[in-house]
């Protein structure tokens, strides 16, 4: 628990306006810098493996967000809702770590492969206050 | 029906759910949206004729001609437009034209010559020689008619990306965070992420709900039709005479792509939408992208090497895709994701439907043909899948925003699934797969419900002809120890219920010539599940079909669905594990899962 506490405080710090703040003012930027692919939805193993530990966790941070966010099921009355699993920053960056390895996953979108992992071995996140 | 895990119990039972879950890693994925809901299916009588609640007719060329018809056209072109459909015509009068690659036409006299008539009008009603402008300045019934050449869109490309000025029109979610666009932020930035946009509706009078609402059954917050009953057409020969450019244009119909921008054309919330005669490259995502709308048709179109998707669609109804091609993507050619639920799922009071058709497409060399997470009541047929890593998956894994969990009620007839070993994953693949996926493999179903797969032909995949297993829904929505989330209880398994396949011809190509399937059917007979049945399927000359387990239920021809019980496959359940072993564990890695290499060709 330690370990998380801190890797998520280091991801706090490291991510500007990051999704650890709450409150409509501290927005996490829909964009990532263009040498992490621009955006969650573009950043692949080649970023990944290209850039050092602080834009690393920033790209993490910004999964935390998105994959954190609510999943709805069910119809009508039976419709629900809630936060989707994540995982803890430095367990994110150990599983990126190993799936970039390989030459050939360098297209590899870092979503996807967290997502994944996420779904399994993650946390529910907390909503916002 | 849903099947409490628990009543299994024991370290096994939980060992084999991680071991599905994390078999996860391989499946196509869903993709980053904003929140989406299913469209109203009822059609929108505010504008005449009314837009959605039915698949949309495509109007023809020739009438675009017509000023009686609701609807001005706006026509696209290039200086050498008519010079190059003239060639056109004249080489497909000589050779004929390709409307993919299993259906050769011959061009006649008569279309020969209506295509030079029509066109050599319309090229004197051209006023645009870039699409989105023409798209931008059409309203409901409008039409967009764009001439043979190539268009890069330069107005569109040098729109800025991630423009600070659109900051406004970011959406929170519930952690106050931004990463998926509104709706509002691509009306009004239409280029930031697209070469092209259709965007159909007005904003809404209010705000977007947030977080969304848990009934993803109709669009909150959506304004009135405004490019509704839209068609976009090219008026050449084919599709291969117009031709939409995100990315490197001197790569032309292959790789790499050097994309521009995300999306080649986006179609949002634009009900009665028809896309005909077109071909899309080069998108960093999605080379046609389809958004929320009820009632769209495309057809006739090609999509090549797009790095995700040729074609996305998603949170749709009335839908059909046809005559196209696709090839050369990151994920998958064709991607009819989380069509409405008018399955198993529908509403209650409403009767059965597909909401969405794919018919005679041709899906080759993508790292997967077709895949559609909670791709719902999707009807598939009289397609090729051929060539791609694996053929054809409809999966169960989802993303927040995404509705439909879990899959249910597609009906898979009369494709061919063959020759599906291409590796995307050897150095030097022209295709860049962006996901992993197991080489060797026509179809598979990942955790889904009331799925038929029959009459089709599955041959020369050196895996397996197709696969059915579990999905725990621990690892679709929840964490497998915690607090349950999405309403879904991570000690329950939902998926890979009543599923049939029968009458299929497996390892036999159309003429007749054997060639085998590595194993025909593959089953994990996942502990609990119920429902599954094979029947009726056949080899070359008539011979039984080969499967793993060495036994799968036919449940009395299907009479009797009761008779199938999963009673877990130990091997094929191991397989599983050492695929979330290689995940997890040592990266992708063919000693520990054998899904990234090329099967051996069965009996070489």
């Amino acid at each position: 628990m330690t370990r998380r506490l801190v890797a998520a405080g280091l991801a706090c710090a490291t991510f500007v306006l990051g999704s650890c703040a709450s409150g409509p003012q501290s927005r996490t930027s829909a964009y990532l810098p263009a040498r992490l692919g621009g955006s969650i939805s573009l950043t692949d193993c080649r970023d990944w493996n290209d850039t050092d530990a602080r834009d690393r966790y920033q790209v993490i941070g910004a999964l935390e967000s998105f994959y954190g966010g609510p999943i709805s099921s069910g119809q009508g009355s039976a419709a629900r809702t809630a936060p989707g699993p994540v995982i803890a920053p430095d367990d994110a960056y150990a599983l990126f770590e190993r799936a970039c390895k390989p030459s050939y996953a360098a297209a590899f979108k870092l979503y996807k492969l967290y997502g994944r992992a996420a779904a399994f071995t993650g946390s529910p996140a907390q909503p916002a206050p | 029906m849903i099947t409490s895990m628990t009543s299994r119990g024991g370290t096994l039972g939980i060992a084999l759910a991680c071991g599905l879950g994390l078999a996860l890693p391989s499946f196509a994925a869903a993709h980053i949206e904003r929140a989406s809901y299913f469209p109203d299916p009822s059609p929108d009588k505010s504008i005449t004729p009314a837009a959605g609640g039915k698949v949309p007719k495509a109007r023809s060329l020739a009438s675009a001609l017509d000023k009686g018809k609701p609807g001005q056209t706006r026509v696209v072109c290039n200086d050498d437009s008519y010079e190059t459909l003239n060639k056109s015509v004249q080489d497909a009068r000589k050779h004929g034209y390709d409307i993919r690659p299993h259906d050769h036409r011959s061009l006649s006299a008569a279309r020969a010559k209506m295509l030079l008539r029509v066109n050599k009008k319309l090229i004197g009603m051209c006023k645009y020689d870039e699409i989105q402008p023409a798209v931008t300045a059409s309203g409901n019934n409008d039409r967009v008619v764009v001439m043979p050449g190539l268009y890069t869109e330069p107005t569109a490309r040098a729109a800025r990306t991630h423009d600070p000025a659109c900051a406004k029109y970011q959406i929170l979610n519930d952690k106050g965070s931004v990463e998926a666009l509104s709706y509002d932020y691509q009306l009004h930035c239409p280029n930031d992420q697209n070469l092209i946009a259709v965007m159909g509706r007005a904003s809404g009078p209010g705000t977007d709900p947030s977080p969304p609402l848990e009934d993803r059954f109709g669009i909150p917050n959506t304004g009135p039709c405004i490019r509704c009953n839209f068609q976009i057409e090219g008026s050449g020969v084919s599709a291969d005479d117009v031709v939409v450019d995100a990315g490197r244009v001197k790569s032309g119909n292959h790789g790499p792509i050097d994309p521009v921008k995300d999306v080649g054309i986006r179609v949002d919330r634009a009900d009665g939408f028809v896309m005909r005669g077109m071909t899309f490259r080069h998108a960093a995502e999605h080379g046609v992208y389809i958004l929320e709308t009820d009632g769209y048709l495309i057809d006739r179109f090609k999509a090549f090497y797009n790095g995700e998707y040729g074609v996305l669609t998603f949170v749709e109804d009335h839908g059909v895709m046809s005559n196209c091609e696709a090839a050369g993507s990151g994920d998958s050619g064709l991607y009819p994701g989380a069509g409405s639920d008018t399955g198993a799922q529908r509403q209650p009071g409403t009767p059965f439907r597909y909401s969405q058709r794919m018919h005679h497409c041709d899906s080759h060399h993508n790292a997967g043909g077709y895949s559609g997470t909670d791709g719902n009541a999707t009807h598939v047929d009289h397609n090729n899948f051929y060539d791609n890593a694996l053929g054809f998956t409809t999966d169960v894994f989802t993303a927040p925003g995404h509705p439909g969990f879990p899959q249910d009620s597609d009906l898979v007839e009369h494709n061919n699934f063959y020759d599906n070993n291409f590796n995307p994953y050897v150095k030097g693949s022209d295709v860049a797969p962006s996901v992993p996926l197991p080489v060797g493999t026509g179809l598979w179903i990942a955790g889904g419900n009331d799925n038929i797969v029959r009459n089709n032909r599955f041959y020369d995949n050196w895996r397996r002809g197709a696969m059915l297993f579990a999905v725990p829904d621990a690892t679709v929505c929840g964490p497998a120890i915690g607090t349950p989330v999405t309403g879904c209880d991570p000690t329950t398994l939902s998926t890979s219920y009543r599923n049939s396949f029968y009458g299929n011809k497996m390892g036999v190509a159309p003429g007749g010539k054997a060639k085998p399937n590595g194993v025909d059917f593959w089953w994990d007979s996942f502990a609990g599940n119920t429902g599954n049945c094979w029947w009726g399927n056949s080899g070359p000359g008539g011979s039984q079909v080969t499967t793993s387990p060495a036994s799968l239920p036919g449940c009395d021809h299907g009479q009797n669905p009761g008779m199938s019980v999963g009673l877990t496959d130990a091997l094929n359940e191991a397989e599983l594990l050492g695929c979330f072993a290689a995940l997890s564990g040592s990266g992708y890695d063919d000693t520990t899962c054998p899904w990234f290499d090329t099967p051996d060709k069965p009996g070489s």
